[in-house]
């Protein structure tokens, strides 16, 4: 995942905003990346361009060596499918489909997962964020902790190479926050990418990379021991 | 992604208070308009039945002097038959094989000048002498209790089919025992109580004599030109001035009946506004409160088109399970209508029912505007970004 001049301008009435500005970076498989910076420094607007939610006003971003700035809408909508899994903070589950069935979500459009595979996928993974016993429940019986990684276990459903999360851990309490970095740290280390924009210290704890915004440019990247 | 995979979604997300609350709207509106376009429908065919009955279609004149004369009225473009005025009435007789309530039935019998107006329901047709065909709601009683058929009392086709009347000539006292060989559907306002046979029977039964005025019989000396369609009576007429007659018409029909069908049109119209109205606000609303479910769908992975099928097959089960239930309503509208309503003027056979043809143009349209409206409203959701869908 390669990104190069990377910019995100508003424009509201007459003034212009630049959201991100000349961002350049490339992020590889088997890393934990933490994305950080203060309010408004440009942190969620980069990860939803990363992960193919919004597009960059200008600038080159290659994923898995394509440029998907020339993609079409269809064709954005494959790759998010298979190759990303996205968290968000607000968790956006279907309020009306129970837990197993939120999982399965991205899997009816997958071809590659067998129709008898899915539900007993979806079991797998909800054992996974160990959850596998509130299977049949709603959104509305679990708490935020619970939703988010029943939100996790979404993400994974396709088993992307990318996982992406935008504050996965805003809304939770330290124990459930643990739970999901320990997840998130487990499967960078089994190969895949995974970014996490997050203000949590805890998050520096499980990174290899920090990455730090200011002003929509990045200001500072380290590895971290 | 197959149907089941659409459904696997749709069985979770379906039923909810707003799509129950539309179902039901949608279904009072439908209904509305079916019995609408139904009542238009039977107010308009009634009015083609009218002015299409043989009555409307036949011409008198003065019986021609010489065959010659005779042949070249029957050769007028769009004359069907050219008879005797005594076949244009019919001879109503006592019945005492059909008995009720100590009454004996009373039986119109007419002769069948032109089988192409009739219908066998039941049986066959009248073939070989002294056979007769009934009327399918056949009912000898209606007359003698002012017109109303006491306690719902018809002969059903099978039960008269084969039964015999006794018939006494009017010219030689002789009588004639007729069979009821079938029965009929008819295209033109036979009565309830009527009977067709041949012609040559008819001849025996019936007097030359029309009627009496003091000491001196009338008999019948003019002629019936039936014309093939009522529209073409004009013309016939004009031929039949040419040739020297002086047609006229054996009965005009009040024009009045048909603006009738006005009143269930300008109905039919509002009920479609407003039906239109509730579609489109409630297939907008319902889009709108569903943004958020849509962004979620956009953000695993799913394609605009996938989206729009989704909506679509969710939108038209709505507008079907509505169609079923409009549909029920109407048959058990029309079964009222038709046993208690109609009931009362059941003199002759006439039924509101669905007009099939028109319903089907009316729910393809019904159809077409939800698979419309829904692409309309997708495509301005889909102009926003998934994040944007996201925070509704």
């Amino acid at each position: 995942m390669h990104v190069e001049n990377l910019e995100k301008l508003y424009k509201m009435a007459e003034k212009e905003i630049y959201a991100l500005k000349d961002f350049t970076y490339t992020f590889t498989k088997g890393k934990f990346y933490a994305i950080t910076g203060h309010s408004g420094s440009g942190k969620s607007t980069l990860i939803r361009i990363l992960g193919l939610i919004d597009r960059p006003s200008k600038g080159n971003y290659l994923f898995n060596n394509q440029d998907v700035t020339k993609l079409n809408d269809d064709e954005l909508s494959d790759i998010r499918n298979k190759e990303i899994g996205f968290i968000f903070q607000e968790f956006y589950l279907e309020s009306e489909m129970k837990a197993y069935e939120n999982v399965m979500l991205p899997m009816l459009i997958n071809p590659e997962i067998n129709k008898d595979e899915r539900e007993q996928r979806a079991l797998q993974l909800l054992e996974l964020v160990q959850l596998k016993e509130r299977a049949n429940h709603f959104p509305k019986q679990l708490s935020g902790g619970e939703q988010q990684r029943i939100c996790l276990a979404r993400a994974l459903a396709n088993n992307p190479n990318y996982i992406l999360a935008d504050e996965p851990t805003g809304n939770l309490d330290t124990a459930n926050e643990e739970i999901v970095f320990n997840i998130l740290k487990k499967l960078s280390t089994e190969g895949k990418c995974v970014i996490v924009v997050s203000h949590s210290k805890y998050v520096l704890k499980y990174a290899d990379y920090v990455l730090n915004l200011k002003d929509g440019k990045l200001e500072q990247s380290n590895e971290l021991k | 992604m197959n149907l089941s995979d659409y459904f696997f979604i749709l069985k979770r997300k379906i039923i909810n208070k707003r799509n129950i609350i539309f179902i039901i709207i949608l279904s009072i509106l439908v209904t509305i308009i079916l019995l609408c376009i139904s009542i238009m429908y039977f107010v308009n065919s009634t009015y083609n039945m009218l002015i299409n009955d043989i009555d409307n279609r036949t011409l008198i004149i003065s019986k021609p002097a010489t065959e010659e004369e005779y042949q070249h009225i029957e050769d007028i473009k769009h004359v069907l038959l050219v008879t005797s005025n005594k076949y244009s009435d019919g001879l109503s007789v006592d019945v005492k094989e059909f008995k009720y309530d100590g009454k004996e039935g009373i039986v119109t019998l007419e002769p069948l000048l032109i089988p192409a107006d009739l219908e066998i329901k039941e049986g066959k047709s009248i073939t070989n002498e002294l056979e007769v065909v009934c009327h399918s709601h056949f009912n000898p009683f209606f007359n003698q209790f002012n017109y109303t058929p006491v306690n719902n009392f018809f002969y059903k086709d099978k039960e008269i089919i084969g039964k015999e009347f006794n018939v006494q000539s009017r010219n030689t006292k002789d009588v004639y025992s007729f069979k009821i060989v079938g029965t009929f559907i008819s295209h033109n306002l036979s009565t309830i109580d009527t009977c067709y046979m041949s012609i040559n029977d008819f001849d025996k039964i019936k007097s030359n004599i029309a009627a009496l005025s003091g000491d001196t019989p009338i008999y019948y000396n003019d002629l019936m030109v039936v014309v093939d369609d009522v529209t073409n009576l004009e013309t016939v007429k004009q031929e039949l001035t040419n040739l020297g007659y002086f047609p006229f018409s054996a009965y005009t029909l009040d024009d009045s009946y048909k603006y009738m069908v006005t009143i269930p049109l300008f109905i039919c119209l509002i009920i479609s506004i407003i039906t239109f109205n509730i579609l489109y606000n409630f297939l907008n609303k319902k889009i709108k409160y569903q943004v958020k479910s849509l962004g979620i769908l956009k953000c695993v992975g799913y394609k605009n088109k996938v989206i729009f099928k989704y909506e679509v097959l969710e939108n038209l089960i709505l507008l079907i399970i509505s169609i079923i239930i409009s549909f029920i309503i109407s048959f058990i509208s029309f079964l009222i209508m038709n046993n208690v309503f109609l009931l009362e003027y059941k003199q002759v056979t006439l039924s509101i029912h669905l007009p099939y043809i028109y319903v089907l143009f009316f729910l393809i349209g019904l159809i077409l505007l939800v698979i419309f409206l829904t692409y309309y409203f997708l495509k301005k959701i889909f102009n926003f970004s998934i994040q944007e869908l996201l925070n509704d």
